[in-house]
This record gives structure tokens, sequence and C-alpha cells, in this order.
């Protein structure tokens, strides 16, 4: 009996010795992260595969902003720099194709990501960055820079109980790096702009703002269908009616389905913080709001196939017919949507 | 001494053993009725955008999306008393998942038919009364308009002298309540659940009792009372057992 006993504490001991060689425990155990859900928000998207902690959404903080990445001295917040939203004005691909670079906000509760709806899963998104076009990821050099860092061997046992990175395959090591980004972007919500406030019957809005409220919710510019609250999106993909013949990356959805039908669709952008994420469109042909207005204005094309039925408006006309005070008026209200509290806020700002 | 070994050895393992369960929300109530609904234009089953249709104005038209709520789904007792089943669901053409809705916990007996309402109640129809689901907000009707929620959104394109336009039969507002009543015999046996097939008939809310015409009625509904209206009388019999 007492044999056993000994045998136990040995076992103990040597447990105890081991923990401390490593400084770590031997399993660690990542502390749960509670998201703070803005009342009147839906149930955001949180896949189990993914769970948030504190450790991991630490991690991606510091990975989002951190060049160690990419060999050309890009990080995620070259692209996603939060003087813009998280956004940045344009990205021009080598081909010549140029994208608007979408804001990061509210994420967790986007349904479809990219313009064009073809990325399902945030938690994947970021595997693309490590390619030429982007980081151009050398990743040996990546697996050397980040095991003789100072924070990160600790920061990847912490979040997902890495012993050694080295054990990794450069598939597993992208795949838990974009992982911990992901934790950390779900953790970037807006829920602070005036029009959330006035929502909240918190503030009144001025009648400049207020009328283009009207316009913005009611059948006089009818945004709301597409753009409502409190995500400014739908889950939807539709034909604003931006071009009559769309070719290329203009096809939108359709480039995903190859549906005849779904040529020219795109998700519908949130349009948290807008004032800051010029220009605008997937392709950011339009520098200015009040041009966006214009297109929903006299702009639309309504000729272009599958253009949503939403954009034909009563009497069959295409276009609002706003007068140029409603047009401003539109504007103003827009920058309601504006979050000095969400891009002010220090926890998503860099960590360095 | 050993036993206590074996005991915490046991203890340990059966700690450790979860109970096999269904996962909360999935069983299925037991006494109850599935609700089959389907969806056709007279003769011709509803697909997405087909240019297949035509209103009894004489217009030909597509569909590309019809979700709507139905309200206080209620069965009808042989004394006309009513047996609520549910408050409500959200119902989209285009979605198996409602188009088959099991509906539970309803006492066995003889029923002689289905009362609802397409749309919502006045009791729901306020703006938050329901769960901020993403179907939910995205049918929310502008507090600037009256607040509450959308009761259906009907839309499409529709062909005029050559030409392709959207159509986009939106109703809402407490006046616009459509209320359905529908004859049949349905027995709802202890233990099983019983399956109940409704049919919606698209072309009926372009007519009856009033022609409804694109042109002069509207193409676009939302907010004008009149065409909103109309259609939603038109309502009145889209379903069908
Ligand atoms: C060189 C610029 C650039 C860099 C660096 C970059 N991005 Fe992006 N990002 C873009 C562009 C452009 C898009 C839009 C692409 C599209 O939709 O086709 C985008 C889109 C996204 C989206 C989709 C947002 C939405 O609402 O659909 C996410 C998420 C994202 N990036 C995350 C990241 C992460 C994580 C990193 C770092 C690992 C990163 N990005 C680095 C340019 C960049
Ligand atoms: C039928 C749905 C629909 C309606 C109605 C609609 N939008 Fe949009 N909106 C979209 C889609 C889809 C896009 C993205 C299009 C693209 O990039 O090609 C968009 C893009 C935008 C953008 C640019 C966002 C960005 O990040 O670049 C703004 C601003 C905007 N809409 C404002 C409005 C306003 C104001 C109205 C009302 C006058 C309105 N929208 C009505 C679907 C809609």
């Amino acid at each position: 009996m007492k044999k056993l006993i000994y045998l136990s504490l040995v076992i103990l001991v040597m447990a105890y010795a081991c923990q401390k060689g490593n400084k770590l425990p031997a399993v660690f155990t990542p502390t749960p992260y509670q998201l703070n859900v803005p009342k009147g928000f839906p149930p955001p998207y949180l896949p189990a595969y993914n769970p948030l902690t504190v450790e991991g959404i630490r991690l991606g903080r510091m990975l989002y902003y951190d060049p160690i990445l990419s060999t050309n001295g890009r990080s995620c917040s070259s692209c996603h720099n939060p003087g813009y939203s998280y956004s940045y004005p344009l990205f021009v691909a080598q081909s010549g194709v140029k994208t608007s670079v979408p804001a990061h906000v509210n994420l967790a509760w986007d349904p479809e990501y990219l313009w064009d709806g073809s990325a399902p899963k945030l938690d994947l998104i970021g595997l693309a960055d490590f390619g030429p076009e982007f980081f151009n990821t050398n990743m040996p050099l990546l697996f050397e820079k980040l095991k003789k860092h100072d924070k990160y061997p600790l920061l990847f046992k912490e979040a997902f109980n890495i012993d050694d990175i080295s054990t990794l395959s450069n598939d597993q090591l992208q795949l838990k790096i974009v992982y911990a980004i992901s934790q950390f972007m779900r953790t970037m919500i807006s829920s602070q702009s005036k029009a959330d406030k006035f929502f909240r019957h918190e503030v009144n809005l001025t009648p400049e703002e207020m009328d283009g409220f009207q316009t913005f919710f009611t059948e006089r510019g009818d945004c709301f269908h597409c753009h409502g609250y409190p995500l400014f999106t739908s889950n939807t993909f539709n034909n604003t009616g931006l071009d009559s013949m769309p070719t290329g990356a203009d096809l939108g959805y359709y480039n995903v389905t190859k549906n005849e039908t779904d040529k020219g669709k795109f998700s519908p952008p949130t349009l948290r913080n807008i004032e800051f994420t010029a220009p605008y469109m997937h392709d950011g042909r339009f520098a200015t709001l009040e041009e966006v207005v214009e297109f929903y204005n006299s702009g639309v094309h309504w000729n272009a196939p599958n253009i949503d039925p939403l954009m034909t408006k009563p009497a069959k006309i295409y276009g609002l017919n706003l007068t140029v005070t409603q047009k401003a008026n539109l504007v103003k209200f827009m920058k309601t949507f504006t979050d000095t509290a969400f891009l002010n806020n220090p926890d998503f700002r860099s960590p360095f | 001494m050993k036993s206590i070994y074996v005991i915490i050895v046991i203890a340990l393992f059966t700690a450790c053993t979860k109970k096999v369960t269904a996962p909360p929300g999935t069983e299925e109530p037991v006494t109850g009725l599935v609700l089959n609904v389907s969806y056709h234009a007279d003769q011709v089953p509803l697909v997405a955008d087909s240019f297949i249709y035509t209103t009894q104005a004489g217009y030909q038209y597509s569909v590309n999306n019809l979700i709507y709520y139905l309200s206080r789904i209620s069965l009808i007792k042989q004394d006309s008393s009513l047996v609520e089943v549910k408050d409500y669901l959200f119902m989209d053409a285009f979605n198996a998942n409602t188009n088959k809705v099991v509906l539970g916990a309803i006492p066995a007996g003889n029923y002689i038919g289905l009362k609802f309402n397409i749309g919502l109640d006045p009791k729901l129809n306020r703006t938050d009364s329901l769960p901020t689901t993403v179907d939910n907000i995205n049918m929310q009707w502008p507090m600037m308009m009256g607040g509450g929620y959308h009761f259906m959104k009907f839309e499409g394109y529709f062909k005029d002298q050559g030409k392709s336009y959207g159509f986009n039969m939106h109703l809402g507002t407490d006046t616009c309540l459509i209320p359905v009543k529908l004859y049949k015999a349905i027995t709802i046996t202890e233990g099983t659940k019983t399956p109940i097939f409704m049919n919606m008939n698209i072309n009926e809310w372009f007519r009856n009792p009033a022609v409804f015409d694109f042109n002069t009625d509207g193409n676009y509904i939302m907010g004008n009372v009149v065409a909103m209206k109309k259609f939603a009388n038109n309502g009145v019999d889209v379903f069908k057992f």
C-alpha cells in the first residue's frame, strides 16, 4: 500500500518539476471570453471550432499589428488601419483590379465575407494574406522569428496549448494565426454611434439629420431594406444597378455561384463609420458619399441584369428624385453612423 | 483498503461518462402536427426567378423573394373555440426548413380547421417585440412608417411592353393583417404528429376580390395604404388545404 502512495507522490513531484522546467503548466486552459452583445443586435456567429478566449484575443491582436507575418513590412493593420475604421482607401492588385478595403466592424454579425460573398467563414479569410500579393510570407523564416520571439511562444501556449510551434506544419501554423486574429476581430464591436443612441432614445438628431433619417428609413430613399438597423447590412445579395453590363470583378456573386441570376450582385456592406471608409462600392468607384447618393438618386442602370426589385421605385421609376437639400441631409444622416468610441477604443489599437 | 482504489477508479470513470441524450431543442414534441406548406401559381409550382407566371391583369411575372409571417396559428374546435398552437412563424417560400414545421404540445382531439393570420397580430406587431434574429431584424417596418414588422415581402419582376421592372409587394401595419380560416377535419392523436398540407396559390394575390394591376395599383406598395389594403384583401384566400 505504502509503495503505491510513494509512487503517486513521485509522479506528482515529477509532474510539478516538469512544469517548472517549461515555466508553464503542462496543459493550459484558456479563459473563455464572453462577447458583449449590444442590445437589439441578433446573436453573433461564433463558431464552435474557434471559441473566443482572452488569451486567443490577446495573441490575435498582437499578430494583427505585427509585420512579423510578412516579408514586406506589412501587417493586417497596413490595409485595415484604425484611422479608417480598420480599412484603407483602396487596394490595387497586381492585375490592376481595384478593390475597396472593407472596414473591420461588427464582423461577428456578417454572414458572408468579402464583397462578392466568396468567403463564408471569417476564420479562413486571413489565410489568403500569406500569399505574394499581400504578405509574401516566408514560412521557414516566420517559424524562426516566432520561435525566437520573447513573447509569442508563451502567447501560443496560452491561447492554443502549443508547446513548440515547430511541431506544426505550415498550414497548421497559418490556421492558428488566423484563428487568433479572427477572435480579435470578433471583439471589434460598434454600437455607440449617434444613430445608435438615437435609436435607443438617448439623443436627438439635428433637423437636417432627421430629414436624412426620414429619407433613409422610408420609401422616399428606401435604404433600410438593404441597410437596416442595427447592422446596416442584410443577409442578401443585391444588384443595385451599378453597371448595365458587368464584367470581371463587377460580376460579384456570379463569380462564386456561376448562376446567371447572380450577375452583378454584392453583399450590402455595413455603413458603420462610412464617413471614414471612402472610396465606396466594391471597386471604390465613388470618392464621396455625395457621389454615392447621386448614384442612388439618378445613376441606377435600370437595364442591369438582375437589378434588385427594390431598385424599382413606385411608378416604375429607377431613381429617387431627391431635392438638393434632401441629398445633403441624407449624407449628414449617414455621418451619424460614425462611432468615435469604437474608433478610439484602446482595446482594438496596436499593443506595440 | 484496495477496495477504495477500485471505488475511486470507478468513480473517476463514471464521472466522465456523458449521458447520450439529444441536444436540447431537438427533441420533437410527441403530440402535434406537421405543417407542410407548398407554393404554386394555379397549376405551376413556384420556382425562383422564372418568368412563367401571369397575373390576372395580364403581366408575365417572376418571383425572387417570398417571405412572410403567420401568427396566432390555432386549431378550431368543434364548438368553434380556438386552441393556439403557435404564436408566430417566419416563413420563406424558398427555404425548405420553413416549408415543413413541427408544431407541438397540442391537446389530442378532433378539430374542424385551422385559423391564422398572414402577418403579425397587433400584439406582436410592435417594434422590438420579436427576438432580434437576423430574419426578424430584416423584417422591421421603420418606426417612421409606423413601426412593427413587414408582414410579407413578395418581390420579383414583371414584364410590361417588352421591358422588365421590379415589383415589391410589401405588406405591413395593423390594418393590413390578413385573417385566414381553412376548414377540414383534423384529428390529433396522442403520441403522433399529424401532417397537414397547405398550398399558397400566388396568383390569388393578384385577383379576387379585386384585380391588382402593377401599373395602375402600384409596383412598390409599401407606405401606399390604398394599394397595400387592396393587396391584403386579395390575400384572404391565397391558402388552400
Ligand atoms: C494589402 C492589403 C491588405 C492586407 C495586408 C490585408 N487585407 Fe484584409 N482585405 C483587403 C482587401 C482589398 C479586402 C477586400 C477583398 C474583397 O472583398 O475582394 C479585404 C477584406 C478582408 C476581410 C473581409 C471583410 C468583410 O467585411 O468582408 C477580412 C476579414 C480581412 N480582410 C482580414 C484581414 C486580415 C486578418 C489580415 C491580416 C492577416 C488582412 N486582412 C490583411 C486588403 C488587405
Ligand atoms: C437593393 C439593396 C440596396 C438598397 C435599396 C440600397 N443599397 Fe446601398 N448598397 C447595396 C449593395 C449591394 C452595396 C455594395 C455594392 C457594390 O459594392 O457593388 C451597397 C453600397 C452602399 C454604400 C457604399 C458602402 C461602402 O462601404 O463602400 C453606401 C454608402 C450605400 N450603399 C448607401 C445607400 C443609401 C444611402 C441607400 C438609399 C438611398 C442605399 N444604399 C440603398 C445595397 C443596397
